[in-house]
């Protein structure tokens, strides 16, 4: 999952082909990490577990913020 | 968590949705830009797309993590971190998802996006007005007003409802009056979509719930490696 893969195409009869919708890094929980952990300025393991909770979390009315 | 978010898989369908339809109605490259794209993966599958993408947002931290992400990617997305000295009239189509129900003034952004674009240009925006709760405390209450209103929001700015999504997610303008609306049953049905919407200026629990399922869930698929209890060990200095 930590490489770089090329991206996968959709052929569509009224489109041109277009990339995955998951752009990397989307798919690459490692490199998201790091990314974040230079951004946030936290540790790995706190990425890591924020990343998780935001994860796992089940719908609900008071779901969090879609862009924050 | 922006990121989160992204790997929505209905944030997923829908930067599809948008790609198939820029690739469908407009021909050749695309001046494309996108307004408060927070983490940046909407500019960087434009481009990944060919067209030419200008990216901007205002959050230090996105912008730090969208500069990572064009980096990493090499992806030509030319970044602003401020909406200043936009040239008039450069762009073909003005992106805007989810920022301007957390604006104090959503009128004026949209006469700003008018500017952007050059005439005939494509406004793509989705702005869930309607969405006001607890955990969204970005989203101004004094903002329900423009739910499900597109001809005060947009009509006033010269703008004309070209196509969409039923649900508004996302709604496509063009800059001026439509000369091809070619699906005039489906303009119509978008249309009176807008009431549904128009409920949420006064009651908006039903439409929060709605969203909250269809947007607020948590992708366990990508679990792999994230927990802190679960990450292998730093291997030891000794």
């Amino acid at each position: 999952m930590s490489s770089q893969t090329a991206s996968a195409t959709i052929e569509s009869p009224t489109t041109k082909s277009l990339p995955d919708s998951l752009p990397y890094p989307l798919t690459d929980n490692e490199q998201l990490v790091e990314m974040l952990v230079e951004v946030l300025g936290q540790t790995t393991e706190v990425v890591r577990e924020v990343l998780y909770q935001a994860s796992f979390r089940r719908p609900s009315i008071f779901s969090a913020n879609m862009r924050s | 968590m922006g990121v989160i978010w992204n790997r929505n898989p209905y944030k997923a369908m829908l930067r599809e949705w948008i790609a198939a339809y820029i690739a469908r109605h407009c021909s050749g490259r695309q001046r494309i830009l996108t307004i408060g794209d927070g983490v940046g993966f909407g500019s960087l599958y434009l481009s990944q797309c060919g067209h030419e993408v200008t990216y901007s947002e205002l959050s230090e931290k996105c912008l730090r993590f969208a500069r990572q992400l064009f980096e990493l990617t090499s992806e030509p997305v030319h970044v602003l971190d401020n909406l200043n000295g936009i040239e008039a009239g450069g762009y073909d189509i003005v992106l805007c998802l989810d920022v301007l129900e957390h604006v104090p003034e959503p009128s004026e952004l949209v006469e700003q996006f008018a500017r952007y674009l050059r005439p005939g240009g494509i406004l793509i925006v989705h702005a869930p007005f309607y969405y006001v709760s607890r955990a969204n405390s970005t989203h101004l209450d004094s903002n329900r007003r423009y739910s499900g209103d597109i001809r005060n929001l947009y009509g006033k700015r010269g703008f004309s409802l070209e196509d969409g999504r039923l649900f508004w997610d996302p709604l496509v303008l063009v800059k001026g009056t439509s000369s091809t609306l070619k699906r005039p049953i489906w303009n119509m049905v978008l249309r009176t979509t807008g009431a549904l919407f128009a409920v949420g200026r006064f009651w908006c629990t039903p439409h929060c719930f709605v969203a909250a399922q269809m947007v607020g869930k948590g992708d366990s698929h990508w679990l792999e490696g994230l927990s802190a209890e679960r990450a292998p060990a730093e291997p030891s200095s000794n």
